[in-house]
């Protein structure tokens, strides 16, 4: 929060600097026009007559300095406090503050002992439980996130008002004392939700033990729009030396391949709640256009599956390798085994999102005699930094694992040129040589028939059509298991094939300069399409981010400063803390984050997910977007900032009528 | 105050031409014919001493003492009465007349192209020292300024004006006004007596007052010509304003309003009634112009007050 005229600390330097300017010049008396008279005497004698020695005449030198340091002091204030001002723009510059009510239910259930709490626990009451879980919802709140403490019972009661310091909240949590009262949570959620509705990125949090005075958990539809998630405690909770049964996915990354870019590894950080070691799958979707989990949880979306087991209350991640990046956007699911006997009581926090990073610029290195054709094409896609280099200054080693290294070589293309590729770096090579790279079997160059597109669902060929073009001779090739062919002769002979194992790799089993290709459209889309696979792009791997409604994160996502835009909202900057970049969609919730696994998309993200939503959460209404808040409804100075800059101006042009008035000639 | 400037060459070298031009010269010519016709029409056409002495006109008639030259003796009346009465002729002797001349800063305010009271105060005495030259009367100029008020030379006939001219025009505003000081300054050279000319702002009536009373008490017939500008009743600017006095560097802070400048008007009124008195105690005559009343609507004004044609 941010106090009243807090921002008027950074200020103050120039607002002393005002004052003692506006000082000074009444010191100085710059401004006292100097008037040359024939007889001063006749003067002073007409100053006495008009009194204008009087009190008030004589301090209005004084009460002009008054009004005006009062006046600048206004105006320093509103521009500092007022919606141009300083307090505006770093509220504009932070995201918007979450507001959470923590509904607590301190009905009489509340003061339950349920069991054994397990070896070395000493038995607590469900209330001392729910303190416990309020804590750690305190500990591991957002920046900027307030809460207000609300005591459930017959009537709701506020424990204490919206606060952002844990200290406080804290000390309301522990002094919350259960009541011989039942619980009416309908009365409560209402009060709850009247309370957060107008706030930014609001929630209701409800700690309750669902005991038999809770009249239900169906929100009416006016109380639509925020969420409202249930923390259990009590039987159901403790039951069976169990804390939770939730399983979480607590963070997804991405993250490339050093040497085949396309493809990577998708971790995920998955959590068991539950007090007992339990079998889990996860499964990992992936989907280009993915925006929630009913998109990611297509059958069609599911790219992989592991069953991973986890010890009580243990966290672990979980590796998806060789993954393709295409897709650009990922989820992973985490589930209860199949023929497990728990049911997860927190759906919400078993998904994870995560989003392949946008590469650079390709770097490409063209090693021939001199092919215009191919470096026309290479050139004519301003994603490619191609470089040049003789055969004879190529040295294979020098480009080995150069995109490990960090060479800004990502793609060797070798024309014609008789030597090895580099170990690690995809090479593309035209080669009419039999034996030099091809696999065993290559035969000797000869005329060529008829070509055709052999595997027209390769990204290298999609969608081009090779009719009417001629090659005048080719090297049947021979493919290893395992490689796709993408340029056949009628015959069934292949003459070019696609490696994406371990290193992709091409290899073209004629010389382009014997062919017509170079003077068809069909060369630089195929060369386009080629070094993009090769470099490990497909496609875009990441285009506009859309969760739920229509909102876009400014990518690139290499850069150090992201823009948020969404609907209705300006762009703002995304918040950074620390070593990540956290951005908050107001309208969704959602947040994302940079770590070092890569970038991640989560909602509600990183709040320890034992809570459980309500049964109304789930439905697309509880993610419809909702009308920004007009203000952070925050405690304010009592005087708006708006009405200080309105009585300043008003009191300026006030003195400057004034000063016109006696300014009139005669 | 405007600038000076004097002429090249010839008769009129030294002689400021933006004051003292031919259209200047041609204007107090006229003001000389007017003045004899004034003096033709009933009034006395040159001033004449009250001396009686030795001149040939006839002025009164006196008991014979013993000792009395007898060719003055009336025979006429003795042969008709038997009294014996001595004839007695007024002695003419030439008129002085002084121009005392307030030289001080605050005469010479004004703005930018306009004439100052300095400047209408050169044209002034110029046209009346041409017209007493032309009276055969001697003139003499007399600057006052921090006090003093030294005569010049008196000089007789017209010829002299162009004299009279370069004197005016060779002065320049400078020193602190005081009437009373300067006044007995000119006293101290015991110049003949006559008509004293005093032209000023008279920013000093206490010291005009002594003055005058010095003046008249040593037989001097003391006239008072106090010079006015209406335009500074005219302000052209208000608010925080620093008023400096030009002659003593004073400075007074004030709200100039358009009250303000009401009250001034007053007082300044009241400072012109004070002249008034003071003249009026001493039997002088006392006039006031403002400064953009021409000088030969001035000098006919003095006229018609009476005193300086005889």
């Amino acid at each position: 929060m941010i106090a009243p005229f807090d921002t008027l600390q950074a200020w103050w330097p120039w607002a002393a600097g005002a004052l003692a300017v506006l000082t000074l010049l009444y010191l100085l008396e710059p401004r006292r026009r100097q008037v040359a008279v024939p007889f001063g005497a006749l003067w002073r004698t007409v100053l006495e007559r008009a009194e204008s020695r009087r009190i008030g005449r004589r301090w209005r030198r004084f009460f002009s300095w008054l009004f005006l340091a009062t006046c600048t002091s206004g105006l320093l204030a509103a521009l500092a406090e007022g919606p141009l001002g300083l307090r505006a723009l770093r509220e504009r510059q932070q995201p918007p503050a979450t507001h959470t009510v923590l509904l607590v239910d301190v009905s009489a259930t509340m003061a339950t002992v349920d069991g054994d709490p397990g070896p070395g626990l000493l038995p607590r009451t469900r209330l001392e439980l729910a303190q416990e879980a309020l804590d750690e919802i305190v500990a591991d709140a957002l920046p900027r996130e307030r809460f207000l403490v609300v005591a459930a019972a017959a009537a709701p009661r506020t424990q204490a008002p919206w606060s952002d310091e844990a200290q406080t909240v804290r000390a309301a949590i522990a002094g919350l004392r259960s009541t011989d009262a039942g619980l009416d949570l309908e009365r409560a959620l209402r009060a709850a939700v009247d309370a957060v509705r107008e706030r930014t990125m609001p929630r209701v949090v409800v700690v309750t033990d669902g005991g038999p005075s809770t009249t239900g958990f169906v929100v009416p539809e006016s109380m639509r729009g925020v969420p409202i998630r249930v923390r259990r405690v009590g039987p159901e909770a403790a039951a069976e030396g169990r804390l939770v049964d939730n399983a979480a996915v607590e963070r997804v990354g991405v993250r490339a391949a050093e040497a085949d870019p396309g493809r990577g590894v998708v971790t995920a950080r998955i959590r068991n709640d539950r007090g007992v070691a339990t079998r889990l799958r996860v499964l990992l979707s992936a989907d280009r256009e993915g925006q929630g989990p009913v998109d990611f949880a297509r059958a069609e979306s599911v790219v992989a599956e592991q069953v991973v087991e986890l010890a009580p209350r243990a966290v672990q991640s979980v590796a998806f390798a060789d993954v393709t990046l295409a897709p650009g956007r990922f989820a992973v699911q985490v589930r209860p085994a199949d023929g497990a006997a728990w049911r997860d009581v927190a759906p919400y926090d078993d998904w994870g999102f995560g989003v392949a990073a946008r590469r650079r610029k390709v770097g490409v290195l063209l090693v021939g005699r001199g092919n215009l054709f191919l470096e026309a094409a290479l050139l004519a896609n301003d994603g490619f930094d191609v470089r040049r280099l003789a055969p004879d200054a190529y040295q294979p080693a020098n480009f080995a694992r150069s995109r490990r290294l960090g060479h800004g070589i990502d793609v060797v293309v070798l024309d014609q040129v008789d030597a090895p590729a580099p170990d690690g770096t995809p090479t593309w090579r035209f080669d009419l040589r039999a034996g030099q790279h091809g696999a065993a079997g290559d035969a000797e160059p000869r005329s060529a028939g008829e070509l055709a597109v052999g595997d027209d669902e390769h990204p290298v060929v999609r969608g081009l059509s090779l009719q009417d073009g001629n090659v005048d001779q080719v090297r049947p090739l021979t493919p290893p298991t395992g490689a796709r062919v993408l340029l056949r002769e009628r015959g069934g002979v292949a003459l070019a094939y696609a490696t994406d194992a371990g290193v992709r790799g091409l290899v073209f089993g004629l010389d382009l300069l014997e062919t017509d290709l170079g003077g068809r459209y069909f060369l630089p889309l195929l060369v386009s399409n080629a070094v993009e696979w090769l470099a490990g792009e497909d496609e875009a791997v990441v285009g506009p981010l859309e969760v739920g409604r229509p909102w876009a994160l400014g990518l690139p996502v290499a850069a150090e400063r992201w823009t948020w835009t969404e609907p209705g909202t300006p762009a703002r900057a995304a918040f950074a803390s620390d070593d990540a970049l956290l951005a908050s969609s107001e309208v969704q919730g959602i947040h994302v984050w940079r770590s070092h696994e890569g970038f991640e998309i989560a909602r509600p993200t990183i709040l320890p997910a034992t809570e459980q939503p309500s049964r109304v959460s789930p439905d697309a209404a509880a993610w419809a977007p909702r009308a920004r808040a007009a203000h952070d409804a925050a405690p304010r100075s009592p005087w708006p900032a708006w009405t200080i800059l309105v009585v300043a101006v008003a009191g300026l042009l006030l003195l400057e009528w004034a000063l016109y008035q006696r300014r009139r000639t005669l | 105050m405007a600038e000076s400037r004097p002429a090249a060459g010839g008769a009129h070298a030294g002689i400021r031409d933006d004051l003292f031009d031919a259209a200047f010269l041609r204007r107090i010519e006229h003001l000389t014919l007017l003045a004899r016709r004034m003096a033709s029409s009933g009034q006395r056409a040159a001033r004449r001493s009250k001396k009686i002495g030795g001149g040939i006109e006839f002025a009164d008639h006196r008991d014979y003492s013993p000792g009395d030259d007898l060719r003055h003796l009336d025979w006429k009346v003795y042969g008709r009465t038997k009294r014996m009465l001595l004839r007695q002729y007024e002695e003419e002797e030439d008129l002085s007349v002084y121009f005392l001349l307030d030289r001080s800063p605050s005469m010479a305010m004004a703005p930018p192209g306009e004439p100052s009271l300095f400047d209408r105060a050169l044209q002034i005495t110029a046209a009346l020292a041409y017209i007493a030259l032309g009276n055969l009367d001697r003139v003499s100029v007399a600057p006052m300024a921090d006090g003093r008020a030294r005569p010049e030379r008196p000089v007789r006939g017209r010829a002299q004006l162009f004299r009279i001219l370069r004197t005016l025009s060779a002065l320049e505003p400078a020193g602190r006004t005081a009437i009373h000081d300067s006044i007995r300054d000119f006293l101290r050279f015991k110049p003949r007596r006559g008509l004293v000319v005093l032209i000023s702002d008279l920013y000093d009536p206490d010291g005009l007052g002594d003055g005058l009373r010095d003046l008249a008490a040593r037989g001097y017939e003391p006239m008072v010509l106090q010079l006015a500008d209406e335009r500074l009743f005219r302000a052209e600017i208000y608010g925080d304003l620093t008023l400096v006095d030009v002659e003593t560097g004073e400075r007074q802070e004030i709200w100039l309003t358009p009250e303000i400048v009401a009250t001034y008007r007053e007082v300044f009124e009241e400072l012109s009634a004070r002249v008034e008195s003071a003249a009026r105690e001493v039997g002088a005559r006392a006039l006031r112009v403002d400064v953009a009343t021409p000088f030969d609507e001035v000098v006919m004004k003095i006229f018609r007050l009476g005193g300086f044609l005889g």
